[in-house]
């Protein structure tokens, strides 16, 4: 368990040899080859000594040090990509006794350590869910853990019951227990795109088959084509879908294109989704005038609201640009050095998606 | 405080709980809204066997005799020197293994040292949970042989279980709650009291109160430490409802020094009893818990409990009991309240007179107390037969002035109008006019200043408050025509004197005169006598109470029925002063104030009977009794108002209006206003055919104004129809006038 504590400026092409030496395995896909791949023991390292906290949780250094269910998810994801069984088993520890609390069998979204109690509101946040599930299966298969296993199912079966409902054309996926239904708010349903994680869906259906996982996807899938507003073509990232409308930027929410929807085409490359038609307004947007900084973006005007430069957000920029023209990774995102906690978690993810999927651009 | 038996009982109830909440959840996950498979719940051998180890990590193959005892974590404890912790320990111990004894050696510095798994336990006993988690994973994937100790792992998970079930708690999250006790039941144990106490909170939280009830008697039954007994009582008391708490006490334990633990307990949950019978008098408490609380108050020093048994007593129909009890508490250096529930009690059997001192002693100790000494006074200077001294009234005036009081400023003015101060009257019906515009204040104000014959000021008084309250005008001055021609004859232009006299200050208290006495009643005439008339008429015609309106509540109408005022008048005053009472109710408690000769609260209580549906029994029978309780008040056409501001059925609104009519004439022939008598006389032939009396009154009225023709053809009339002799001597009188006035 010794690390190697030159943690600065660590080279993905560690990763890269890691990721090449089993790249001869199996692909689980044949549209999209697979590769297994081991997130390197120094990055994650890097990342787990600035944002895991001994009692487990994820620690969200920009927010005022608040944890919340995703973060969670993310931690577990990041420690089973990384192999890391004793960190994975540290943070569902916390994720267990202090979020898992629901009455549902969900997790509460958020934790903070100022508040007492630190569950500072009880409602559930789906993707949360979603990732702390997916993890939980992946790792209770690899690692032969029958407890991982079922708590996944629970969770699985869970999000199934209180999330998924049908608005009788097709299935879509509420973003919480309460507040976003079509009884609860006039534009309601409001939903959020970038809670479909889209490549946890299958595993969901096999974790607990009595729900429509599919159709879940291509609502996801449709979603993604049907939120595109303003001249600039981006979702906002509370949309209000009725019933058989088109989706329209949800009521009491900015209209921005913002830090939620970073994650869309994250999502869509993760599961193998490469298709121009569902990427490319992202890639315009993210590119406009040779830059390759995501931004934040007020659909309504076009205006840009904020320009993210952190290599996290940069790296959704290239693995885009990987994806849909084969532009190689550029070199200094293919190091990580720990910023926020936002952009390292995505760029890690990035990393990891582009070694499993996309190695034809590193 | 370890304790090893029960488990099992307490098992159970979650496993019929979980159960249930299985069956209400979505049939797609099986589990249920617990996180249990309900698999493991079925499971014998996940619950201890009864009599069992409340400890999941027993060792299952020891053979009796010759235990093998995980003595790990008692020689860490002794390392550590947590002594609390290694006695706990070795109780467990015993429990588990009855023939095994503690080694000797546990403090010898020779003994076992430290063991690899050290620094497990450091973890463990510093609240390290995840990061005890992680170093056992580690620990395994670097010595793939290893196994943590059982001991450990059982103890940590029932930590983790116990953490996750109080962060649940924290949440309201009931049914998480008990699907992890069920799950974990190792964790529901004396020594995690809170946890039982959370797991009962669970169950009441989702309103199973009594599975909540099961987990008290389960502690109670249990669990030795006295505090915590103590405490689980109070909770109990918080959560449950009372009678179910009252089931628990037979699970005290006596004490040395004689009396049960939960004494006091059991005297705060009467005291919150009493309370709550105090606040709703339907609810009575059984005699055995008054007689503990009566010896608490007899013995004790403050006067908390008397003031609680003599609120009971004055609202449960036994005044005299409440008096003795608010003496004691005042003694006792008792409070407003005491004060408060000393004067409704002594008004209750009619001792208004002797209450006002304290009343008044009182009236700045709180908003209840004002209204108290407030209602009183007014109360005391509106009756019929309350003799008021002098000092009454002269204290009330400034207090109403301060409090700017409009109730209190009207009783002043129906008490100087009644002992015929007019101008007095005057001031302060405008006085109470002005801090808040009522229709009675607005009536007084107008009948005063027709007795002073001020007509400028009554026009210019009609001309504001005629607008506002419409009927006033015909109220007062008896006819639409009589107003006119009033009017009419009082010019345009009110004299600047006339608007001085009522500037809007109060009078000087020393203004008021007392109230004359029954000698000289006749120079200021009062209408006393009839409104006995119409009183009587009302007992045999309206049948309060015992009419077909909604009924009352059986307390009040057996109070009321049996003749008991002063008890119907206590069981109302509270939702009186909430305004919860029943219309019914309030019809009850206007009937009994009236009995009481209290008219001014009684018309408030028919006020309140009125919000029954208008077309109802109880508003029709709340309208008569205002219109009585009006006419009471010395305001004979009051009444009239009150009779057309409800819809009564047409019987009974043409015998109310008839009966008003003829008081209405009988004061006026008393009072010498003999045009109102012709007024009143005319309206109410159109009503019914005139009486040979209320004929003869007519007559004699047209007399009196001179109008001797008119006199004439009335007395004729009366004659005509057969009644003789009293015609006969007026027409002998008429003539007799006649002829004097030829000379």
């Amino acid at each position: 368990m010794t690390l190697p504590r030159a943690l600065r400026g660590l080279l993905l092409c560690a990763l890269l040899a890691v990721a090449a030496a089993v790249a001869a395995g199996p692909a689980r896909a044949q549209s999209s080859p697979v590769v297994d791949f081991v997130l390197p023991a120094d990055v994650w390292h890097a990342y787990k000594t600035r944002f895991l906290d001994p009692s487990g949780r994820i620690v969200d250094t920009a927010n005022g040090d608040i944890s919340h269910s995703e973060g969670q998810g993310y931690g577990l994801l990041l420690a089973y990509y990384a192999n890391d069984r004793a960190a994975f088993e540290q943070i569902w520890t916390f994720t267990l006794t202090e979020l898992l609390i629901r009455d549902d069998g969900l997790a509460a979204w958020k934790w903070d350590p100022r508040a007492k109690p630190h569950v500072t509101d009880i409602n559930n946040a789906t993707d949360g869910d979603l990732l702390i599930a997916w993890a939980l299966a992946m790792a209770g298969e690899r690692w032969a853990m029958p407890v991982y296993l079922d708590a996944a199912r629970r969770i699985a079966r869970a999000i199934g019951t209180v999330a998924i409902r049908n608005d009788g054309a097709r299935p879509i996926m509420l973003p919480g227990a309460t507040g976003f239904a079509a009884g609860e708010r006039p534009d309601g349903p409001v939903l959020n795109l970038s809670y479909w994680v889209f490549e946890a869906l299958p595993v969901m259906r096999g974790l607990a088959p009595g729900y429509d996982w599919d159709g879940l996807f291509q609502t996801g899938l449709q979603l993604v084509v049907q939120a595109r507003f303003g001249t600039v073509e981006l979702p906002t990232d509370w949309i209000s879908a009725p019933s058989g409308r088109p989706p329209q930027p949800a009521e009491g929410f900015p209209p921005y294109f913002g830090y939620n929807s970073l994650r869309i085409p994250l999502y869509l490359l993760w599961a193998g989704q490469t298709e121009k038609q569902l990427l490319e307004p992202f890639l315009r947007a993210w590119t406009r005038d040779g830059d390759d900084r995501p931004a934040i973006v007020d659909v309504e005007t076009g205006r840009v609201i904020e320009t993210l430069g952190e290599p996290g957000y940069r790296m959704q920029t290239a693995i885009l640009a990987c994806a849909l023209a084969g532009r190689a990774i550029p070199d200094d995102l293919r190091r990580f050095q720990p910023t926020s906690y936002y952009a390292s978690t995505l760029h890690l993810l990035a990393m990891t998606v582009v070694a499993r999927r996309y190695s034809r651009c590193l | 405080m370890f304790v090893r038996f029960g488990t099992a009982a307490l098992l159970l109830v979650l496993v019929a709980v979980v159960a249930a909440v299985g069956q209400t959840s979505d049939p797609a996950a099986p589990a249920g809204g617990g996180v249990v498979p309900r698999a493991t719940l079925d499971a014998g051998p996940a619950a201890p066997p009864p009599g069992g180890s409340a400890a999941p990590a027993g060792p299952d193959t020891a053979a009796p005799g010759v235990p093998i005892v995980d003595e790990e974590a008692l020689r860490y404890f002794a390392r550590e020197g947590d002594l609390d912790r290694l006695e706990a320990e070795i109780r467990r111990l015993k429990t588990l293994y009855p023939s095994w004894e503690p080694p000797t050696d546990l403090f010898d510095p020779k003994a076992p040292g430290p063991s690899d798994v050290q620094p497990l336990w450091d973890l463990y006993t510093a609240g390290r949970y995840a990061e005890l988690r992680a170093e056992i994973v580690r620990r395994q994937l670097a010595e793939p042989t290893w196994v943590p100790p059982a001991d450990l792992l059982a103890r940590l998970k029932q930590a983790e279980a116990r953490i996750r079930l109080v962060n649940a708690s924290d949440s309201k999250q009931w049914n998480a709650v008990l699907a992890i006790a069920t799950d974990d039941p190792s964790v529901l144990t004396c020594a995690n009291i809170d946890v039982l106490w959370r797991v009962a909170e669970a169950f009441a939280g989702s309103g199973r109160m009594d599975r909540a009830r099961d987990v008290y008697v389960y502690i109670l039954e249990n669990c030795t430490g006295e505090k915590e007994r103590l405490a689980t009582m109070d909770k109990a008391s918080a959560l449950l409802p009372v009678d179910m708490v009252t089931t628990l006490f037979r699970y005290a334990r006596q004490q040395d020094g004689g009396g049960d633990e939960f004494a006091q307990i059991r005297l705060n949950l009467i005291r919150r009893s009493v309370g709550a019978a105090n606040e709703d008098p339907s609810l009575t408490v059984p005699a055995e818990d008054l007689a503990v609380l009566d010896r608490a108050a007899q013995s004790g020093t403050g006067p908390d409990d008397a003031i609680l048994l003599g609120f009971y007593a004055y609202r449960h129909g036994d005044p005299a009991t409440a008096i003795r009890w608010f003496d004691l508490a005042l003694q006792r250096g008792g409070s407003a309240k005491a004060a408060e529930g000393y004067v409704l009690s002594m008004r209750a059997v009619g001792r208004d007179a002797e209450a006002e001192p304290i009343a008044y002693e009182w009236r700045n100790a709180g908003i209840d107390n004002l209204v108290t000494y407030i209602t009183l006074a007014t109360a005391l200077l509106t009756s019929e037969t309350a003799q008021v001294a002098q000092t009454v009234v002269d204290r009330f005036a400034p207090v109403v002035t301060e409090e700017r009081s409009p109730l209190g400023a009207q009783a002043l003015g129906w008490y100087a109008y009644n002992t015929g101060q007019s101008p007095t009257a005057v001031a302060w019906f405008q006085t109470s006019l002005e801090w808040e515009p009522s229709e009675v204040a607005a009536f007084g104000l107008l009948l005063s200043l027709q007795r002073l014959n001020d007509r400028p000021g009554l026009r210019q008084a009609l001309e504001i408050w005629g607008t506002r309250y419409p009927r006033l005008p015909e109220m007062v001055l008896g006819g639409g025509t009589a107003a006119l021609r009033l009017q009419q004859r009082a010019g345009l232009t009110a004299p600047a004197a006339s608007a001085a006299t009522r500037s809007a200050t109060a009078p000087a208290a020393a203004g008021l005169a007392p109230r004359p006495t029954a000698a000289t009643s006749t120079t200021a005439p009062t209408s006393t006598a009839a409104m006995d008339m119409i009183l009587v008429d009302a007992g045999s015609t309206a049948s309060p109470a015992a009419g077909s309106a909604a009924a009352p509540s059986a307390a009040v109408a057996a109070a009321s029925g049996a003749g008991q005022y002063a008890t119907c008048v206590a069981r109302t005053d509270a939702g009186m002063r909430t305004g919860r009472l029943s219309p019914a109710d309030a019809l009850a408690r206007g009937w009994c104030l009236m009995e009481l000769d209290r008219p001014n609260e009684a018309a408030t209580a028919f006020d309140l009977a009125l919000t029954a549906s208008p077309a109802s029994e109880t508003a029709q029978q709340a309208a008569y009794g205002r219109s009585l309780a009006y006419l009471r008040l010395g305001l004979t056409d009051q009444a009239a108002v009150s009779s057309s501001r409800t819809p009564l059925n047409l019987t009974r609104k043409a015998e109310l209006g008839a009966e008003i009519l003829i008081q209405r004439a009988l004061a006026a022939s008393r009072d010498g206003r003999w045009t109102e008598v012709i007024l009143a006389m005319a309206s109410l032939a159109e009503m019914r055919p005139l009486t040979h009396d209320l004929m003869m009154l007519r007559g004699y009225a047209h007399y009196n104004l001179g109008q001797f023709e008119e006199a004439r053809q009335i007395f004729d009339a009366v004659k005509a129809s057969g009644v003789q002799i009293e015609a006969l001597a007026a027409i002998e009188v008429l003539n007799e006038r006649l002829t004097k006035r030829k000379f």
